[in-house]
């Protein structure tokens, strides 16, 4: 027995991760600093000049001012680096560019130096954003003629001076105070180490759009469909499943087929009702059709059934009216499928795309889903930001379900159908 | 008399939330799209003609209809028996005594379900991507393949089977859940003590007393899976060569992207018409099991 | 007391300034909702007459919400289509042709074959999209091949990507899009008809051409590609290309700032798309663009060109360009602006722009772009003859004209 037991958690387990696997990816990578699911970036080279392509280096590098440049068979930690020399120059330096590079999430920026010149006591590096905006970081050096690591803090970076979203170039550049007339010196693995893992993401997302609004408006719409439908799609299920009336089979066979017809051919119509009832872009387009639902109305009518009819006749005989005993008994009797209805509902209202994509054009009236779809634009999926985007926008589904699924075991005990 | 007309009042009160909402939010809609179906109406351009039943006799001629109708029967055939099989399965297991942590289990599998499709076919397309986890997985067997999954005609509509039954497990299990609440502790006590096996249990009590959500599940899922668009839409757009092209998907290209919205509503209605009298045979299905 | 009157007449003076207001709306897609709110506002302080709504797009569904609206009789009054999509828009009369507002700029901009269908001009060439093909610089290296000197000609390509399928099991020598829409037949097998000097349909649109011979002469060159070729969705190949496994692909700027941001450690360049040979040919690119129209159901044409216009100018065009890196204004003379010195990447997909040829101007445009992604599918996943597959899409294609 304890065997069998064993073996079934074993098993259990095991079905869990498969099922967990793609969650777990999409919250663990919502924390990488940058890069993909197979791929994660924690820090990276802008060169090492290991790979000696000049013509890579030129599209990379620009020298600055009166400057030249050339691999040397030198370098502190592997084989190569570059050698700059200048004639003439009081600010000799590089400037990397040819790409635009988003540096929130760096911690520090680092590269070798070994300066040959004489007298060169200090430097700086320069942060240039898309706007031509730019920050100076200074650095000091050591001795002359020997290798040192400088690091760049990015905390010095965090003066709001430019745009560190959008950086176009990092200059490397040298304080010739003492007007010598040739400058050299070399440089070498030039490397950004990124924070990981980072919170950033969620900042970012946080700030940067307005999720927060989307997602209040997303929980107004959800949490209004939901209680409509608990006590409207409940009340029209209770009709269906216990009542006699006319054409009882043909509504019933109606209202099914309203769940069938794609969404897709009925768009164009509810965009035209809408405008004509005056409603685009406001709450009430969002929730009023979503109000009673067939599949809110399916679910409830076949628990209702299954219900023991007894305890309904018995309430009958003491007097009780038709709603009394909708309301007293069948709702708590119900609550299994209640909670399923109404997590299936939130879950369906709330990552529900389309319509509210239609149906709203104002920033204010997003939805979460529509943030979240506006967030990846064509090919920029930049997945850390899709991810922590969306674990934000998943939350309120999580606490949802934890609210309603206690609901869901501890429905009609054994006892209560003895009666 | 008069109790007869109170009783219908009454019924009608119970009846009266969706019969408005039907009026104001559905019937017009319905009547739109029906009505169109019977026109060349192009959803651009307002001008359009009654062309009679031309929309669908049409259809029945057109080849990518024909292979979409029948790449949607394939993926209503090949999903269902998974997706109903492994969540009864799985909604027992959580339920039986014999099993700890059902909080944990019951969240676990249900969580997928929380994520929008956005973001599951971007994990899925990154495991069936021509370098992907998969592939990398077959390599380890000395499989070679050089296509991605959901890029070679034989195995993309394959992929978001897999894909699309993984994700609606956990829904699913959690209707069972729900429906297995009404099946009294004591009928399976009596029964362990006549020594019946769990299997035993199982085909003898548990599917018998489970099986009004059992039809109610597979009723739902036959609507949605005819349905199938979101997945069809992320990760393939129907290629490549139409072998995942599916009804609802084509309907949206052909109204959407080739403007022939008639068209596309006359595809529509045919859905409607085969899943309605598929889920009709269901239900008298369901009512005779009684 | 005369609070209360100061307040009505407030309020009175801000109502009749707001009626005195024409709204335009642009719906548009490349816009952020920053440069949305800073264009709104740099371009209401010049117009203070226009109230502009900016409504952002998504990619996935946003062309559904401009077919919505027009069909409800709400289109918005400027709309950014895909150059692809102009023909057929302009088809189905949603579009106002606009050749009198177009004499006023057309000498300041460029890419006016975006535009044109039946001889008339129907909008605004507003950003350029054309295709170059990346190249894995150690890939190449490793293969025993110039890493400076990237393949020019159809031949040298083939033998660059054989020798690097030779590599290693899971390096390809080249990357072909299939198993989505539009790629397939955009990135590179249209361009390479092109410039093999083929055309699927005749000069006047009239004839479909799909079986002429320099259609058949590419299609069975991109066969042969095929055996070293990894096949998949641009954004899979563009994943195996980061990751260093695919020696080329094809496809649009946009992949500049992704490869350097998601896989930094590979070393690549761009260059120009190979042309058939040596004496023959050109580099021919898919031109992919944006282009800005003005709906047919406006009311305000005036103030709806005024926008346009404004949108159209470097300085928001530009801005577009710096902060997304996927697309180029239309403006001439762009080439000279300081951002392209600092890009030289990007400055190569200018330069193969000269190069680029967009589609031909059909009604049913979209219709054949479908058919096209099936003739590549079908040459690059089956087996059929070449001369079949071409010969039957042809004919759909010729139904379709």
């Amino acid at each position: 027995m304890n065997i069998k037991k064993t073996v079934l958690l074993i098993i259990s387990f095991c079905l869990l991760i498969i099922f967990l696997f793609p969650l777990v990816i999409m919250i663990y990578t919502s924390f990488i600093p940058q890069g993909t699911m197979t791929n994660i970036v924690k820090d990276y080279y802008l060169n090492d000049f290991e790979a000696g392509y000049m013509s890579v280096i030129k599209r990379t590098i620009t020298p600055l001012g009166n400057t030249d440049y050339s691999l040397v068979k030198e370098s502190p930690t592997s084989t190569q680096s570059l050698k700059i020399e200048s004639t003439g120059e009081r600010n000799p330096g590089i400037k990397m560019i040819g790409a635009t590079r988003d540096l929130r999430k760096v911690k520090t920026f680092n590269f070798w130096l070994k300066v040959e010149t004489p007298n060169i006591e200090n430097g700086y590096v320069r942060f240039e954003d898309v706007n031509g905006k730019f920050q100076d970081i200074p650095f000091k050096l050591g001795k002359t003629g020997q290798w040192e690591e400088i690091v760049i803090n990015k905390k010095a970076l965090d003066k709001d001076e430019l745009n560190l979203k959008y950086v176009t170039g990092i200059s490397v550049v040298l304080n010739n105070e003492e007007d010598a007339s040739n400058v050299a010196f070399l440089i070498d693995d030039i490397k950004i180490y990124n924070q990981y893992p980072t919170l950033m993401n969620y900042v970012i997302v946080w700030t940067e759009d307005m999720f927060g609004r989307y997602i209040i408006n997303s929980i107004i719409v959800s949490v209004t469909v939901v209680v409509a439908n608990l006590l409207f799609s409940s009340m029209v299920a209770y009709a269906f499943a216990r009542r006699e009336f006319k054409g009882k089979n043909f509504l019933f066979a109606l209202i099914l087929a309203t769940m069938m017809i794609p969404f897709q051919v009925t768009t164009i119509p509810i965009f035209i009702l809408m405008k004509n009832l005056n409603l685009l872009d406001t709450y009430w387009a969002l929730i009023l059709p979503q109000l009673v639902t067939p599949f809110g109305i399916f679910i409830l009518k076949q628990y209702i059934e299954q219900l023991p009819i007894e305890i309904e006749q018995a309430a009958v005989v003491d007097g009780a009216g038709p709603f009394a005993v909708f309301f007293r008994i069948v709702m708590p009797l119900s609550s299994p499928a209640l909670a399923v209805m109404a997590i299936n509902t939130f879950i369906t209202t709330w990552n529900d795309l389309f319509m509210p994509l239609i149906l709203t054009s104002s920033r204010e009236m997003r939805t979460a889903q529509v943030g979240l779809a506006l967030y990846q634009q064509l090919t920029q999926l930049q997945w850390p930001y899709l991810m922590s985007a969306t674990t934000i926008v998943g939350l309120p589904i999580m606490i949802a379900f934890l609210i309603f699924q206690k609901q869901i075991i501890s429905g009609i005990t054994a006892g209560s159908v003895k009666g | 008399m008069k109790t007869k007309s109170k009783y219908n009042l009454t019924t009608l009160a119970f009846l009266l939330p969706w019969i408005i909402t039907f009026i104001i939010f559905s019937a017009y809609p319905i009547i739109y799209s029906i009505a169109i179906s019977f026109t060349d109406y192009s959803g651009l351009n307002p001008a359009m003609n009654f062309v009679g039943l031309k929309n669908y006799t049409a259809l029945f001629k057109d080849e990518i209809f024909l292979k979409a109708m029948k790449n949607t029967l394939i993926f209503v055939v090949g999903t269902i028996p998974f997706t109903t099989i492994i969540s009864i399965l799985l909604a027992v297991l959580i339920n039986s005594k014999m099993v700890k942590f059902k909080g944990l289990f019951k969240a676990g599998f249900f969580l997928p379900s929380v994520m929008s499709m956005v973001v599951i076919s971007t994990i899925w397309r990154y495991i069936y991507s021509a370098d992907g986890l998969l592939n990398h997985m077959l390599r380890m067997f000395g499989i070679e393949k050089s296509t991605g999954w959901l890029a070679s005609p034989n195995t993309a509509l394959l992929a978001i089977m897999i894909m699309d039954v993984w994700a609606a497990i956990g829904y699913y299990t959690i209707i069972f859940l729900s429906g297995l609440q009404s099946i009294p502790e004591e009928l399976y006590e009596s029964a362990a003590i006549d020594g019946a096996s769990s299997s035993d249990a199982f085909f003898k009590i548990t599917l018998p007393l489970i099986k009004p959500t059992l039809f109610f599940v597979i009723a739902i899922n036959t609507i949605r899976s005819f349905q199938i668009f979101a997945e069809i839409f992320t990760m393939t757009g129907g290629g490549p060569l139409n072998s995942t092209q599916t009804i609802v998907h084509y309907l949206y290209i052909t109204g959407f992207r080739q403007f022939k919205m008639g068209y596309a509503s006359a595809m529509a209605y045919i859905l409607v018409i085969i899943v309605l009298i598929i889920t009709l045979i269901q239900q008298r299905a369901l009512r005779s099991e009684y | 007391m005369r609070k209360k009157a100061l307040l009505v007449f407030m309020l009175v003076g801000l109502t009749l300034l707001s009626f005195g207001k024409t709204k335009i709306s642009v719906w548009q897609f490349m816009m952020d909702d920053n440069l949305s709110q800073q264009v709104k506002e740099n371009f209401e302080k010049a117009n203070p007459d226009i109230e502009l709504e900016i409504v952002q797009l998504s990619w996935a569904t946003g062309f559904d919400r401009i077919v919505t609206s027009i069909a409800a009789g709400t289109a918005p009054d400027v709309i950014e289509l895909g150059n692809t999509w102009l023909a057929t828009f302009a088809s189905q009369g949603v579009l106002r042709p606009v050749d009198d507002l177009v004499d006023k700029v057309k000498d300041n901009y460029v890419a006016w074959n975006f535009v044109e269908y039946q001889d008339r001009y129907w909008g605004f060439p507003w950003l350029l999209a054309p295709r170059c093909m990346y190249y894995n610089l150690e890939l190449l290296e490793k293969a025993g091949l110039d890493p400076d000197n990237p393949p020019k000609t159809w031949m040298e390509l083939l033998n660059a990507a054989a020798k690097i399928h030779a590599l290693g099991p899971d390096i390809y020598g080249a990357g072909l899009c299939v198993g989505e829409l539009y790629s397939p037949y955009q990135q590179w097998f249209l361009p390479a008809v092109w410039g093999n000097f083929g055309h699927f349909v005749s000069p006047d649109l009239k004839k479909a051409t799909l079986n002429s011979d320099p259609v058949i002469e590419t299609a069975y060159y991109y066969r042969s590609l095929k055996d070293y070729a990894l096949l998949g969705k641009e954004s899979e190949l563009a994943e195996a290309f980061g990751k260093g496994k695919l020696g080329f692909f094809f496809a649009g700027p946009a992949y500049i700032n992704n490869i350097q941001r998601d896989y930094p450690e590979t070393i690549f360049d761009v260059a120009f798309i190979p042309k058939p040979r040596e004496n023959y040919g050109y580099h021919a690119s898919f031109a992919g663009g944006e282009v800005l129209g003005i709906s047919s159901q406006t009311k305000h044409v005036d103030e709806a060109w005024r926008v346009i216009e404004y949108l159209l100018g470097e300085e928001v065009a530009m801005q577009i360009t710096r902060t997304t890196g996927e697309v180029f204004p239309t403006k001439v003379g762009i080439e000279n602006d300081p951002w392209f010195e600092s890009h030289p990447l990007h400055k190569t997909f200018l330069e193969q722009n000269k190069y680029a040829v967009p589609f031909p101007p059909l009604a049913e445009a979209n219709k054949i772009e479908q058919i096209f992604t099936n003739v590549v599918e079908e040459i690059l996943l089956t087996n059929t003859p070449i001369e079949n597959i071409l010969q039957k899409y042809n004919e759909q294609i010729q139904a379709l004209l």
